[in-house]
């Protein structure tokens, strides 16, 4: 039997369907749920208009490439943030595989292929730790990841004497500036972790738990799902995702800095709330993400070939942060007034 | 005069018309019980009358004189005040804090609070509440029905003369409930005017001289209490009429399916055996705070437990999680729906498949058809009315939200059903289709284990009846044996030790 609102007993007379919305409400119901697209467009049509490099194509693979850290990270966070966690040691996640990595190839004399899966264990490593401290040990997130954050800088500066590392061979600096049938290789590795990541979150199970988790945890719990374990695996997968970018980081710059990606987790939860995710837990998809990354990206850019200061730059940015998060807050008021 | 007059309150949302020339009237020093259904209208009412909403149409009156309530603050200049279900206390802060909240007296020019003379007026408030309690005491270790009487001082201390109490005694235990019975009937002859908004008609029979029952945003009927009966006054909510509210129907019983021994569950638990049978419906009665959610948890394997052992099926059950529980057919419906029981903010179709995700998928990949199955299933078996499977649940009344609860947890195709409160801030009708489901899983040879702090539904759904009290089973008793008197009787006596007598 179907139901529907004629042949049902309506317990709330206010599940009718509000079509009757003013103007200005309409507006911010439709802004709040494409915040980050509407966002994206404008950007685009401003900058082409100001600048005839922006739509060149050489310039969106530059927007792509610089982009890939970020988006790569952004991945891991965005599984983070879903479940209503956060993830602050992203940087310096990326900087310590990065030293690490090529310290142990430059230094000690590993292969190529030995140096980069040091990278991917050191980011796994840290997301381990990050994600035992806060199921086993039950540290909060911001604290627990504040203080890996600074861990790992510090073991990065430590392990490197603060020096930057040369002389990195093909075999390890390809995965940041090879390519491969024409197209960037930290290109080709952001849309494939993005696709893969896609339909891990939107379509397994572990994607749905997820959700739940974010949605409502002691639920979550209650309805059987093992929360500990997944909100564990959330922050292994976001240490190892933050691995795998700084190697590409470091394939990039072909040298590992010790000071590199410093405030990088701030450009990657802007991404992932801008894209549409709550940092309350059970909103947000890798598609947002993907466009919050870009708009991040294009904002950037076209601000650099329009010469603005880069001090300006990061005014602007967070004006635009801020003013994405306000649309999207507005819309969530509404729905809920709406109820 | 009227204490307070409320004329052709007309109030809609877009398409949805929540009020329709509502009136209402309350003389002071009467309490007027307001009743219907969830969507009827009563908490639209209430908060045009607080001030957070403006009416279309009509008026409202104070003491004959018109007054536009344009903001809560307004409202509660007024001498409006309204208790919400969802009390408005500052756990951190103590008794006279909350008091002033909002309104600290300060001393001095350069306006510090005033501790001392807040202390000495809480203590005058405190004496007219008739509670023993020290005013500099943290709030947030009184119980929620102690919180809601200093809810209540604190309206009283903003000089409120018409005092609206939404759903008062949920979070209260029946000595706390006597407790609030005496202080209405001493707010009354003060002069105050009550309104009394309740589910649970015993109370309004208790104690409303008058009751108004809304419908669809309509007033259908405001007659003194003595002119109502339980059933016309349901009839009149749900515009139905209802033969028998609790579907009881007798049934053969099995073999013992789910046995407890000598469970000890930390802190209040020390000793529960007991055992349940195919088909059965055991009801399970006991004081707030005996230890009954508690009990359905440590089967469930949401909480641990330190002695005793448990069996299910005739093979001993050891779960430490509820997914464990969950495999074995084992499910729980929790007390609070909101905080453990619902992802608010997601679909009803994903609320639905939380506890099955693993059998609608393939390899780790969620098969979509079936989630919308099975979701479909659920709202039709239990009759949830929501126009979209994707609606946010969020959105759905008290009912409908518990018969998601019911629909994730039957989707698991459980043969043990935990029931902990399944009918709380559920309206009547609704009420009425969830015993419906209970009674069907019995007699498709569920066992079920009902906790319910409502006697009635209890005593009128169970086939037995087992009283906690002090951490033990003190009584075991038949559908037969099982009356009001004798329950509460063994759930509050002290020393009773294991199968007591009641004293007649």
């Amino acid at each position: 039997m179907a139901v529907t609102p004629e042949n049902s007993d309506l317990g709330s007379v206010s599940l009718k369907v509000n079509k009757a919305q003013t103007l200005p409400q309409q507006i911010i119901n439709f802004a709040s749920r494409f915040t980050v697209q509407i966002a994206l467009l404008l950007l685009v049509i401003a900058f082409s208009l100001l600048s005839d490099r922006f739509l060149q194509i050489e310039n969106w693979s530059n927007i792509i490439q610089q982009s890939s850290i970020i988006a790569v990270s952004a991945i891991g966070a965005t599984f983070v943030i879903i479940t209503a966690g956060i993830d602050l040691s992203v940087g310096s996640v990326v900087a310590l595989s990065g030293i690490l990595s090529a310290g142990v190839i430059v230094n000690s004399g590993f292969p190529a292929w030995a140096g980069l899966l040091v990278g991917l264990l050191v980011g796994l490593l840290v997301g381990l730790f990050n994600g035992l401290s806060i199921t086993r040990l039950g540290l909060s997130a911001f604290i627990a990841t504040l203080a890996t954050l600074a861990m790992a800088r510090g073991l990065t500066l430590a392990y490197s004497n603060g020096q930057t590392i040369f002389g990195l061979p093909t075999g390890y600096t390809f995965l940041g500036s090879g390519d491969l049938f024409g197209i960037s290789f930290p290109v080709i590795i952001t849309a494939l972790m993005f696709i893969i990541g896609h339909i891990v979150l939107s379509r397994t199970v572990f994607g749905h738990q997820v959700y739940a988790i974010g949605g409502n945890r002691e639920a979550a719990r209650l309805a059987g799902i093992n929360v500990r374990r997944i909100e564990l695996l959330v922050y292994l997968l976001a240490g190892g995702l933050s691995g795998l970018a700084g190697l590409i980081l470091t394939g990039r710059l072909t040298a590992a800095l010790p000071s590199s990606a410093t405030g990088l987790e701030l450009d990657v939860i802007a991404s992932v709330v801008i894209g549409g995710a709550s940092l309350f837990g059970g909103r947000g998809s890798l598609i947002g993400t993907l466009f919050g990354v870009l708009t991040i990206g294009v904002l950037r850019n076209g601000l650099n070939l329009l010469n603005v200061s880069p001090f300006w730059v990061q005014f602007v940015q967070g004006a635009v942060i801020f003013l994405a998060v306000l649309i999207d807050a507005l819309g969530q008021r509404q729905r809920r007034a709406n109820a | 005069m009227a204490l307070l007059s409320m004329k052709g309150i007309s109030k809609a949302f877009g398409a949805n018309r929540a009020l329709s020339e509502v009136n209402l009237e309350l003389q002071a020093g009467e309490v007027l019980g307001l009743v219907g259904e969830n969507g009827a209208g009563k908490s639209t009412l209430i908060k045009t009358l607080a001030g957070a909403y403006q009416p279309d149409n009509g008026s409202i009156e104070i003491d004959d004189k018109p007054i536009e309530v344009r903001s809560p603050a307004i409202g509660i200049a007024a001498g409006i005040a309204i208790i919400y279900q969802e009390l408005t206390m500052v756990p951190e802060l103590s008794v006279a804090e909350n008091f002033f909240l909002g309104q600290v007296i300060t001393k001095g020019p350069l306006k510090l609070v005033d501790r001392a003379a807040m202390n000495r007026r809480a203590v005058e408030l405190l004496k007219t509440l008739d509670l023993k309690i020290d005013p500099r005491l943290r709030v947030g270790n009184l119980t929620p029905g102690y919180q809601q009487m200093i809810e209540i001082g604190r309206a009283i201390n903003r000089k409120a003369r018409i005092l609206v109490m939404d759903e008062p005694t949920s979070s209260l235990s029946e000595h706390e409930v006597g407790l609030l019975y005496q202080l209405i009937r001493k707010l009354k002859a003060q002069g105050l005017g009550i309104i009394y908004i309740s589910h649970h008609l015993e109370e309004i029979f208790e104690v409303c001289d008058r009751v108004m029952v809304l419908r669809d945003g309509q007033t259908i009927a405001v007659r003194p209490t003595p002119q109502w009966t339980s059933y016309s006054l349901v009839e009149a909510m749900v515009n139905r009429t209802i033969d028998q509210f609790y579907p009881y129907r007798p049934r053969n019983l099995g073999e013992v399916t789910l046995a407890v021994n000598k469970l000890e569950v930390a802190p209040r638990l020390t000793e529960v055996s007991f055992e349940a049978h195919r088909g059965e419906i055991l009801g399970i009665a006991g004081v707030v705070g005996s230890g009954r959610s508690e009990l359905l948890k440590a089967i469930f394997g949401a909480v641990p437990y330190q002695k005793g052992n448990l069996s299910w099926l005739g093979k001993p059950l050891k779960v430490r999680q509820p997914s464990q529980a969950i495999e074995q057919g084992i499910v729980l419906v929790p007390e609070d729906r909101k905080n453990e029981g619902l992802m608010l903010d997601a679909s009803l179709e994903s609320n639905i498949v939380t506890s099955v995700l693993d059998r609608i998928a393939v390899s780790g990949l969620v098969n979509f058809q079936r989630k919308r199955e099975l979701s479909r299933q659920g709202i039709a078996q239990f009759n949830i009315a929501a126009w979209s499977a994707q609606m946010p649940v969020r959105n759905l009344s008290g009912g409908n939200q518990q018969k998601v609860v019911f629909a994730r947890t039957s989707a698991s195709k459980p043969k043990l059903y935990l029931l902990d409160e399944p009918t709380r801030g559920v309206d009547v009708g609704a009420k009425v289709e969830v015993y419906n489901q209970i009674m069907n899983f019995a007699e498709q040879g569920c066992t079920i284990i009902l906790v319910s702090s409502e006697l009635p539904e209890l005593l009128g759904l169970a086939d037995r009846v087992l009283v906690l009290n002090e951490g033990r089973v003190v009584g075991d008793l038949s559908r037969a044996e099982a009356t009001h008197e004798l329950v509460l009787h063994l759930s509050t006596a002290e020393n009773l030790g294991t199968g007591a007598q009641a004293k007649k």
